[in-house]
C-alpha cells in the first residue's frame, strides 16, 4: 500500500509540474514568494541592526526619520529611529504567517462543513448551510475588532479570528461544487464498488473540486494579508513594536510622511502588493496544474 | 437456468414531486425474477422506468416498497459493511462512458480501485498485473493503463467501465444502456466484448436498451416496461414472434427493416407517453391502445401467465 501512494504521488507531481511550468507568471510568483518566505526565514542573517532598538549616531542622538543616505541604513528610520530595512524582513515572517495560518483554518473548516453538507444532505445540509448563514452575517471587521480588543490583540488570535469568519464562502463553494460531482455517473460507480463513504469522499469527490477550492484558497490568502493590513493599521490587529507590513504602513498617516519620507510607507506598500499578486499568480498556475485535461 | 439469482418482488420506487401527495411514481409494483447465467433485457421508452429499475436490483437507491432477493437474502434492507462486501458480486455498466470515469484518475487507478477496497493485501504489483489482465481481457493494451479517460474515445472509455464492471469477479451484471451513446459501428464490438466476457465469467446480466436489436441480439428473455410496470415478459421467441400485448406489438412494429418496404404494418402510437405524476386509470396503456374495453379504464391488468410461460398484464382475451 504504501508504495502504491508513493508511486502515485511522484507521478502526479512530475505531470502537474508540467502543466505548472508552463504558466510563465506562476512561476514569477512563486520565485517572489520563495524569495519572501526566505528573507523571512533567514530574517536575522540579512538584517544587520535589530528592529525593535532606536539607531543613535556617534554623538548618541536618536537618528528619528532619518533617510537611507542619512543613516546609512537600506530604508532609512521610523519616527523613532528604528532600522525599515530590518523591520520589513521581519515584518514578514507576522504577516505571511498570518496569512497562511488563517488561510489555512479556513480552508479547513471550509472543506469539511461543505462536504459534509454536499455530501451527505438532507439535515446537514440545512443544519450547516444556516450555520454559515449566521456566520456570513457577521460584520468581520466589526467582530476581529471586539474581539480583539476583548481578548488582547495578538498575532495568534488575529490567525484564529480571521481563520474562523472566513470559511463560509469555501464552504459554499465546496458544497455547490460536491453537489454536481455526488450525481455524476463515476460516483455511483464507485459506490457499486463498495467504496466506504469516506473513500468516495476523499479519493474521487474533492480531487474533482479542488481546483477551485485552491483558486479560493490562494484569494483569501491575499485578502488575509490585506485584512491584517488594515487591522494593524486601525491598530488591533499587530501591535507595536512588533512589525506587520499594516503597521508599518500606520505610520504613512500624515501628510509629512506621505511626501517627504516615502522610505516609511514605499516599501511596506510594496510587499503587500507583491505578495498578494504572487498568490494570486500562484493559485492560477495550480489550477492548470490540477487540470489533467490539459496537453502535456 | 432454472436457478433464481435475483427475486424482485412488488418493487416500487416513488420520487417526491412538487406536489406532496402526488409522487413521481417512477416504479410501480413490478415484480420479475433473473436466473443465473440468462440475459434478461429490459426495453421500453425513455421515462418507463427501466434504469430506476436497474439501479434499484443492485441497491443503488432505496426502494420506496418492496423485496429484492440476491441468491436467497434480502438486499434491500442490507447497509453499511455488509451491503459493500455484498457489492463484489454485483456491477454496473453505465451509460455514458464520459461520465462514469473519473477524469482525474488514469485508467490504473480506476482499474486498481475495486482491489484497493476488497482486497487490501494485495501488493502494487499484484494489482498492476490484475490491471493488466483485464485491460488485456477487454482489448485494450498495457500501455493503456497511464493515460487519462479524455484520451480515449468513446469506445475504449466503455471498454475501461467494461473493465471495471468485471474486476471484482461478479455474478450479476446490470448493463445500463452501455452502448446508446456510442457510435453504430463501435456499438457492434461492444456488444461482442460483452458476450464473450459473459461466457468467460459466467455472468447473469441485466441488459437495459431501447434498442429492440440488440435485445434480440443479446437476450434469452424479455421484459417489456411502460410508465413504471411490467406489461410483458417472457422468452425472446414469444415475445418478438408473438407479440401478445398491444403495446409490445406496437414497440416491435417500430423496429425499422430494409425489406420491408410497406410502412402500413407499422402501430403508430398517438399521444405521448403519459405523466407518471398522474398516470391513467385501469391500465396504464389504455388512452393509447388500439384495443381499449371499458374495463381497461376501471382496473389494472394483473399479469397473467400465457400457455407458454410469458406473462402478459392485458385484459385481451390471450393464449
Amino acid at each position: 500500500m504504501e508504495m502504491t501512494a508513493k508511486k502515485r504521488t511522484s507521478l502526479f507531481k512530475t505531470d502537474g509540474w508540467k502543466r505548472f511550468r508552463k504558466n510563465k507568471l506562476a512561476l514569477v510568483g512563486t520565485a517572489l514568494i520563495c524569495i519572501l518566505i526566505l528573507a523571512a526565514v533567514f530574517a536575522p542573517l540579512i538584517t544587520q541592526n535589530d528592529p525593535y532598538e532606536s539607531l543613535k549616531n556617534e554623538s548618541g542622538a536618536i537618528l528619528k526619520n532619518a533617510s537611507p543616505a542619512e543613516s546609512g541604513t537600506v530604508l532609512g528610520t521610523d519616527s523613532v529611529g528604528r532600522d525599515e530595512f530590518s523591520r520589513l524582513v521581519y515584518a514578514a515572517r507576522v504577516s505571511l504567517s498570518v496569512g497562511l495560518v488563517s488561510v489555512g483554518i479556513s480552508t479547513i473548516v471550509g472543506v469539511l462543513v461543505g462536504a459534509v453538507a454536499g455530501y451527505f444532505g438532507g439535515r446537514a445540509d440545512m443544519i450547516l448551510m444556516r450555520t454559515v448563514d449566521v456566520v456570513n452575517c457577521f460584520p468581520v471587521m466589526f467582530l476581529i475588532i471586539i474581539i480583539a480588543t476583548i481578548l488582547k490583540p495578538s498575532i495568534y488570535n488575529i490567525m484564529v479570528i480571521m481563520g474562523l469568519c472566513n470559511w463560509t464562502a469555501t464552504a459554499r463553494l465546496v458544497r455547490g461544487e460536491i453537489l454536481r460531482v455526488r450525481e455524476m455517473e463515476y460516483v455511483q460507480a464507485a459506490i457499486s464498488l463498495g467504496a466506504s463513504s469516506g473513500r468516495i469522499i476523499f479519493s474521487h469527490v474533492i480531487p474533482n473540486v479542488i481546483a477551485p477550492i485552491i483558486v479560493e484558497a490562494t484569494l483569501q490568502m491575499a485578502h488575509a494579508v490585506l485584512t491584517e493590513a488594515s487591522l494593524s493599521y486601525l491598530g488591533v490587529g499587530v501591535q507595536l513594536p512588533t512589525a506587520s507590513w499594516g503597521n508599518m504602513l500606520m505610520n504613512a498617516n500624515n501628510l509629512a510622511t506621505l511626501t517627504t519620507r516615502p522610505w516609511q510607507w514605499v516599501p511596506a506598500g510594496t510587499c503587500i502588493l507583491l505578495s498578494v499578486l504572487s498568490i494570486n499568480f500562484i493559485g492560477d498556475g495550480l489550477r492548470d496544474a490540477f487540470d489533467v485535461k490539459q496537453k502535456k | 437456468m432454472s436457478e433464481v439469482l435475483l427475486d424482485v418482488r412488488h418493487l416500487k420506487k416513488y420520487f417526491p414531486s412538487g406536489d406532496r401527495n402526488r409522487p413521481v411514481k417512477a416504479v410501480d409494483d413490478i415484480s420479475f425474477q433473473i436466473f443465473r447465467g440468462e440475459t434478461l433485457g429490459v426495453v421500453g421508452e425513455s421515462g418507463c422506468g427501466k434504469s430506476t429499475t436497474g439501479r434499484l436490483a443492485l441497491n443503488l437507491m432505496q426502494p420506496t416498497e418492496g423485496e429484492i432477493r440476491f441468491e436467497g437474502r434480502r438486499l434491500d434492507v442490507m447497509r453499511g459493511k455488509t451491503m459493500r462486501e455484498m457489492r463484489k458480486q454485483m456491477q454496473i455498466i453505465f451509460q455514458d462512458p464520459y461520465a462514469s470515469l473519473d477524469p482525474r484518475k488514469t485508467v490504473f487507478q480506476t482499474l486498481a480501485e475495486p482491489f484497493r477496497i476488497h482486497n487490501r493485501e494485495m501488493s502494487r504489483e499484484e494489482i498492476h498485473r490484475e490491471v493488466t489482465r483485464l485491460i488485456g481481457c477487454v482489448g485494450l493494451r498495457p500501455e493503456h493503463i497511464y493515460r487519462y479517460p479524455h484520451e480515449f474515445s468513446g469506445g475504449q472509455r466503455q471498454r475501461v467501465g467494461i473493465a471495471r464492471a468485471i474486476a471484482l469477479n461478479p455474478k450479476f451484471v446490470v448493463c445500463d444502456e452501455p452502448v446508446s451513446a456510442l457510435d453504430v459501428s463501435i456499438q457492434a464490438q461492444v456488444i461482442n466484448l460483452l458476450q464473450d466476457i459473459k461466457q468467460e465469467y459466467n455472468l447473469t446480466y441485466m441488459f437495459i436498451s431501447h434498442d429492440l436489436r440488440i435485445i434480440k441480439h443479446l437476450c434469452d428473455r424479455v421484459m417489456v416496461m411502460y410508465l413504471g410496470t411490467v406489461v410483458e415478459i417472457g422468452s425472446k421467441e414469444a415475445i418478438y414472434e408473438r407479440r401478445r400485448h398491444p403495446y409490445t406489438q406496437a414497440l416491435l412494429s417500430a423496429i425499422p427493416n430494409i425489406r420491408q418496404t410497406d410502412t402500413g404494418k407499422r402501430i403508430l402510437l398517438t399521444g405521448d407517453i403519459p405523466s407518471p405524476i398522474n398516470p391513467p386509470s385501469g391500465c396504464p396503456f389504455h388512452p393509447r391502445c388500439r384495443y381499449c374495453m371499458d374495463v381497461c379504464k376501471r382496473e389494472k391488468p394483473a399479469l397473467r401467465e400465457m400457455e407458454d410461460g410469458t406473462r402478459v398484464a392485458c385484459h385481451l382475451e390471450l393464449v
